[in-house]
């Protein structure tokens, strides 16, 4: 696995995209092998989940990743939560992120949605997607980004993030970013890791 | 039929003649026509089917009203008359609407200007007049105030949301619904519930009169409609609730 902290020594900065418009958000390609990729991929699908069903979304989502016995998935979380992440993460994005972090994986079947919200919550200070599936355009399951008024108003989705398996997004979380998941179609499931670094 | 319900329908009928009997005998049907009334198509039996002026058919949906658990309600299916529903639901089909789009809040499509009302005129005379307000009283035993006239339409994509900003007083949702044979699969029902439990769903039915006492504490949303509706549309007339 690749560590977070080594893409900004070398070929990392070539991938690593940060991008002001609608909201403040960085994204990074191939942060993790592909193999690797693959292997988290299976593991999250073994994971016990629980299905959401409510008004904002419908989804499956495992338990908190820390507590998982599954080899694969500890490696990841351990280094994925790692100190050096985290100062990774404030070089940046320039938020500092000492506190825990949340980490499930989402598993979105067909017809699967997670509506538009902002992720404001005590302590949630940077949200992450890392997705461990590729999707086609037709299927779905965009992250859409939306603009806001100056009062924090959502308009209008002004960008959609198609997932690309290794790709990992992330955003400081403010009364601005405003995103949702497009309903996802089809058969094969939309996996990811997601969560939020808190202060 | 206790005394308290009897009492109730009586003073809600202000120039509208109602015969009933303690108990509603087998047999009698119910007379709703204004005296001196001339308009055209404000005649409750002008627009619903029949079989909703028995006494029998009244029985029976106010017995299902009143034993529905958690959450008293009662949907009342092929209400209108079918050529009435028909007409309505390509009044409904053909009108011009307006989206409302507020993503964080809800996102649907409703007929405000006058020109897009204009064909309901009639309808929404009867949904507004007293008669209604009787017939409603007497599927329930409520004294269901009807005030508005709110038709609304929800397709692929649309929905509402439960927010904090927008607390629903307490009240009776009564609608009439027209909308196109949606797939229990493709989302759109309504779901009431309080803040530790689903209390009901209520998926969409074409030509049906749904009401729901809503009290205080339950709330209510409409589920994300999915592309397994594909072009198809649910499409209600709100006349108390909204």
């Amino acid at each position: 696995m690749m560590a977070l902290t080594c893409l900004l020594n070398f070929q990392g900065l070539a991938k690593l995209r940060e991008l002001k418009q609608p909201f403040p958000h960085i994204v990074i390609e191939q942060v993790l092998s592909a193999p690797f990729v693959r292997a988290l991929a299976k593991a999250i699908l073994g994971e016990p989940k629980k299905r959401w069903n409510t008004d904002l979304y419908q989804f499956w989502q495992t338990n908190d990743l820390a507590q998982s016995n599954h080899t694969k998935i500890k490696g990841f979380v351990r280094q994925f939560t790692s100190i050096e992440t985290k100062n990774c993460i404030k070089k940046i994005l320039g938020c500092q992120v000492l506190g825990p972090v949340d980490c499930s994986g989402f598993v979105f079947e067909d017809t699967d949605y997670l509506l538009p919200h902002d992720d404001q919550m005590p302590g949630r200070k940077v949200a992450y997607i890392l997705y461990l599936s590729t999707s086609k355009k037709k299927n779905g399951g965009a992250l859409d980004l939306f603009g806001s008024t100056p009062s924090g108003k959502p308009t209008k989705v002004k960008k959609s993030i198609t997932p690309r398996a290794g790709t990992l997004v992330l955003f400081p979380v403010s009364r601005r970013s405003i995103h949702q998941v497009a309903e996802h179609v089809g058969n094969n499931p939309r996996i990811t890791v997601g969560g939020w670094f808190n202060e | 039929m206790s005394d308290d319900f009897l009492n109730q329908a009586r003073t809600l009928n202000q120039g509208d003649t109602v015969r009933h009997q303690e108990g509603i005998r087998k047999g009698t049907r119910f007379n709703f026509s204004s005296k001196g009334s001339s308009v055209a198509g404000t005649n409750v039996e002008d627009w619903i089917n029949p079989a909703y002026l028995r006494a029998s058919t009244i029985r029976g949906a106010r017995a299902v009203f009143a034993s529905s658990r958690p959450l008293s309600h009662v949907q009342a299916r092929n209400f209108l008359s079918e050529e009435k529903a028909d007409i309505v639901r390509s009044w409904l089909n053909c009108a011009d609407v307006e989206e409302v789009n507020i993503p964080n809040l809800h996102v649907y499509e409703r007929m405000t200007s006058r020109k897009a009302l204009a064909p309901f005129r009639s309808l929404k005379k009867w949904c507004l007049s007293n008669q209604c307000r009787t017939f409603l009283s007497l599927l329930t035993g409520l004294n269901v105030k009807v005030s508005d006239f709110f038709p609304i339409r929800f397709s692929h994509r649309q929905y509402t949301l439960l927010n904090d900003a927008t607390n629903l007083k307490p009240g009776v949702d009564v609608f009439l619904d027209f909308s196109d044979d949606i797939p229990r699969n493709g989302g759109g029902e309504l779901v009431y519930l309080t803040k530790t439990r689903e209390l009901l769903k209520v998926f969409p039915c074409r030509n049906s009169l749904t009401i729901i006492p809503r009290p205080f504490g339950v709330m209510r949303y409409r589920k994300y409609v999915n592309y397994r509706v594909g072009r198809k549309k649910i499409s209600q007339i709100w006349i108390s609730g909204w």
